[in-house]
């Protein structure tokens, strides 16, 4: 993944609001429901458990990263042959369609949620903007939009958490013990799933010239993103009690919204809306850029790149047509497209990891 | 962003070899400034441009045929030049220095050069072991800053004469690494500009993308030096300044301090200063002179400023017209009180109210400035109350608007606050037609635009995002950011 001399070079602070931003808005807001519904109060230690259990995808895409030849992943893929480029060619696909499908959420949200009375698919066209617009930039440009971003959601969480602190009540989260064992282990398999997009995202740490502090910043960004959650979803329990909160689909936009406070502003969820847009755009972009670079990862390991981009157009083009549908669809039906970013991930670390533990190497390739 | 305007790749080992070169320079330099002159006129001569360096207004006069051979060395732009050809010329050629006065002698090129940045003639005589230091009366005259003014500080702004700005400047950055490069412009009237850099702080590779842009600057001739802003933008089609117009001396000193370059011009009362970036607009020359904490304070109030001038009419319409839920209860039937009998909506109010302040300060701009400010009090006040008494517009609109308008003033560079102020109207519009989503998809827009800004080949938002150690005196002013080297 070695595109620093294209599409320039992270600092470390940018590599770790990258991979802070792509996870932020599922942990603020689509993540806690289903803890709370499924654990109740053991979601917090799950949280945590699950934080322990997502050190090791990031390892592995650490160790990737550093065994790769010269620093890049693409080259590294030059060595994988026709069959492992075809199926990172698939995978890239893949992340097209998720990446897709992560903005349709979001439109969806905002339009049920969040701007009831906004015409969805105008939402998602200047949300689409948006993306092309930080995208084309190249990785430089989202890293920088990630720190300015990143850091104001930051600001903005840490500030809707201090100001519910007058509406928790610490009864709600009594007794710690004991916990229910085996939906503790699906809670720890769900945080350590998202947390793979973290150790995804981490091989951008190719583009930090300064390669020993990749480590560093990928383990602060996992250390925050579990706060982050942690916090997101003790929320709902402070506010509602596990009982209550359980009802809810987004419980922390939920806690959010009841809070009343009855001086210059009566509610506070409203500023949930720029931190969202914001970081859902960032995180469209981020993707497809990687989807990018897989593609060209795959093109550089023997499928000529004339045969790869009429593939990838046709799926794309497919998807984006069934778009304006992907809306209407049920809520259940489209958490789907969020499960299949684990096997994307496990699909990319195994190929990649061949590629840079050496692979086949092509017979025609000088 | 065209090829014309690409942004210089930071290359930060050729950034190295830069520095080292001229670190070696220096050196050289160093040495020699502390040996003895060896009396031979063309050899001190050479010696001490060597340590003055290369610069277009560094002037040598030889006269072989004086009573002693000699040569005088002086800067051209901090020197009287009819003093010099009147009376010290024929005193040189007649040999009856005693007529000069006040001829301290210099025996190292070290005190012969610190005399020629101080504004002296240095005079060296075939055979003798030192030089002559002449007074000459000084050419600089300041004009007092008109658009930035400052209670703290200095008060020199640039003139419309270029030697006499060049003096300016030098009397402010007394150092032999300030180098001045003269370039001619202009298609049809040629006329000069003066790049000013100082040796070793400021970017080399900066110097030669700006030479290779002003090569391609396509103006007939110009009158000031802010027509090549367009032409030294990395991207002419954002309405963010790129290059820092000012008229104050000291900004453009410091800014030389902190290594970015300065460009004056024949006839031009200001000065650009490059590469740029948010940061730098944000900052006066003021906070320089203020306590730390005072400084920090007031920046940040400035930040606050520019924030508020942006989006606070935007924000007023999205909660009033379209999330009235935002608003508690007492607030809402306030601001529903005051609407009453008004026929426009909100959003037309507001726009209405913000044209007017528009045209109030277009007016008093050009009306003479005796009259100005009390036809902006009078007009605001009048205009104001029979506003509001028409029911045209609702009395917290008024407020609003004037809260922004004052706003917009906070921000110390003149560029800078016109961008916000014309980047509020599409705010405005997004927020009157989709609420809070409207303006903050507007407001993130503006983010992503700022980050994919370069002035230079430096991010614009810099020290913010890339975030750097600069920041703590960059942005805020907890650190003295001078004495650490600059950016």
């Amino acid at each position: 993944m070695n595109v620093t001399g294209a599409l320039g070079r992270l600092t470390p602070n940018q590599l770790f609001f990258l991979l802070t931003v792509g996870t932020f808005p599922t942990e603020m807001l689509l993540l806690p429901g289903p803890l709370i519904h499924g654990l109740g109060k053991d979601a917090l230690w799950a949280i945590v458990l699950g934080g322990v259990v997502a050190i090791a995808p990031l390892l592995l895409a650490l160790a990737i990263l550093r065994s790769a030849p010269d620093g890049s992943i693409i080259g590294a893929a030059k060595r994988i042959g026709r069959t492992g480029s075809f199926f990172l060619l698939v995978l890239a696909a893949l992340l097209f369609l998720v990446t897709i499908n992560i903005w349709a959420s979001f439109v969806e949200l905002l339009r049920v949620d969040l701007l009831p009375r906004t015409a969805p698919a105008l939402l998602a066209l200047m949300g689409l903007a948006l993306v092309t617009y930080s995208g084309s930039g190249g990785y430089e440009v989202l890293g920088r939009s990630s720190e300015v971003i990143g850091f104001a959601s930051l600001v903005i969480w840490v500030i809707l958490f201090i100001m519910g602190t007058p509406f928790f009540r610490l009864e709600n989260l009594l007794p710690v013990l004991p916990l229910r064992f085996p939906s503790l282990l699906y809670g720890v398999y769900q945080v350590a799933s998202f947390a793979g997009e973290i150790g995804f995202v981490s091989l951008l740490g190719a583009l930090v010239p300064n390669r020993e502090s990749v480590p560093r910043m990928a383990v602060a960004a996992l250390v925050t993103n579990v706060a982050i959650l942690l916090t997101a979803t003790a929320m709902p329990l402070l506010v509602y009690g596990q009982e209550h909160a359980a009802q809810f689909t987004l419980p922390t936009l939920s806690a959010v919204r009841s809070m009343h406070y009855g001086f210059t502003i009566e509610r506070v969820d409203t500023l949930i809306v720029p931190a969202t847009i914001g970081l859902v755009a960032l995180k469209t972009a981020i993707w497809g850029l990687m989807g990018g670079t897989l593609l060209e990862a795959a093109s550089a390991g023997r499928l000529p790149g004339r045969r790869i981009s009429p593939v990838i157009l046709a799926v794309t083009a497919a998807v984006s047509l069934t778009l304006p549908s992907i809306p209407a669809v049920e809520v259940n039906v489209r958490e789907i497209w969020y499960g299949l970013s684990a096997p994307i991930m496990a699909g990319t670390f195994f190929i990649l990891g061949v590629a840079c533990a050496g692979g086949r190497r092509p017979r025609t390739y000088a | 962003m065209s090829s014309a305007s690409s942004p210089v790749s930071p290359d930060d080992d050729q950034q190295a070899l830069c520095n080292l070169k001229s670190a070696l320079e220096a050196l050289d330099a160093a040495l020699v400034s502390e040996h003895p002159l060896t009396g031979h006129v063309l050899d001190d001569v050479r010696l001490l441009n060597e340590i003055l360096g290369r610069s277009d207004d560094i002037e040598t006069r030889l006269f072989p045929s004086a009573p002693t051979p000699s040569a005088l060395v002086f800067h051209s732009s901090l020197v009287n030049a009819g003093e010099i050809a009147g009376k010290i010329v024929p005193a040189i050629e007649n040999g009856s220095l005693e007529k000069v006065g006040g001829l301290p002698k210099e025996a190292t090129f070290r005190q012969a050069a610190r005399d020629i940045l101080e504004g002296r003639a240095v005079l060296l005589t075939e055979g003798a072991d030192h030089a002559l230091s002449l007074a000459v009366p000084s050419r600089s005259q300041s004009a007092d800053p008109r658009t930035e003014r400052v209670v703290r500080g200095p008060r020199a702004a640039f003139t419309g004469d270029l030697a006499e700005n060049l003096a300016l400047l030098r009397q402010a950055v007394t150092s032999e690494r300030l180098r001045v490069e003269s370039i001619a412009v202009g298609g049809v009237a040629k006329s000069h500009l003066a790049l000013v850099s100082l040796e070793g702080v400021t970017s080399e590779t900066v110097r030669a993308e700006f030479l290779s842009r002003i090569s391609r600057a396509d103006l007939p001739g110009f009158q000031d030096v802010t027509q090549f802003a367009p032409a030294l933008a990395d991207d002419p089609l954002s309405p963010f300044p790129n290059v820092q117009a000012t008229e104050r001396v000291d900004t453009a000193a410091m800014a030389l301090l902190a290594g970015r370059h300065v460009l004056l011009g024949h006839g031009s009362w200001n000065s650009l200063i490059f590469p740029t970036t948010w940061a730098d607009l944000m900052n006066s020359p003021e906070d320089e002179y203020l306590p730390r904490f005072v400084a920090t304070f007031v920046r940040l109030l400035r930040y606050i400023g520019a924030i508020t001038a942006l989006v606070l009419e935007a924000l007023y319409i999205a909660v009033t017209s379209i999330h009235q839920e935002l608003l508690p209860t007492p607030l809402a039937l306030g601001v529903a009180r005051s609407r009453v009998g008004v026929p426009l909506p909100v959003f037309a109010e507001v726009i209405l109210l913000a044209l007017v302040v528009e045209v109030l300060r277009e007016a008093t701009i050009r009306l003479p400035s005796v009259l100005s400010q009390t036809i902006a009090i009078v007009g605001a006040l009048v205009i104001g109350n029979a506003i509001v008494r028409a029911s045209l517009i609702s009395a917290p609109v008024i407020v609003v608007v004037a809260v922004a308008a004052l706003a917009s003033f906070m921000i110390p560079s003149y560029e800078a606050a016109i961008t916000i102020r014309l980047l509020r109207y599409p705010g405005m519009l997004l927020s009157g037609i989709l609420g809070l989503f409207g303006l903050s998809w507007y407001v993130i827009l503006i983010i992503i635009h700022l980050a994919r800004l370069h002035s230079f080949g430096i991010a614009y938002l810099s020290p913010v995002a890339p975030f750097r150690k600069s920041f703590a005196w960059r942005v805020l002013r907890l650190s003295e950011g001078l004495s650490k080297g600059g950016r």
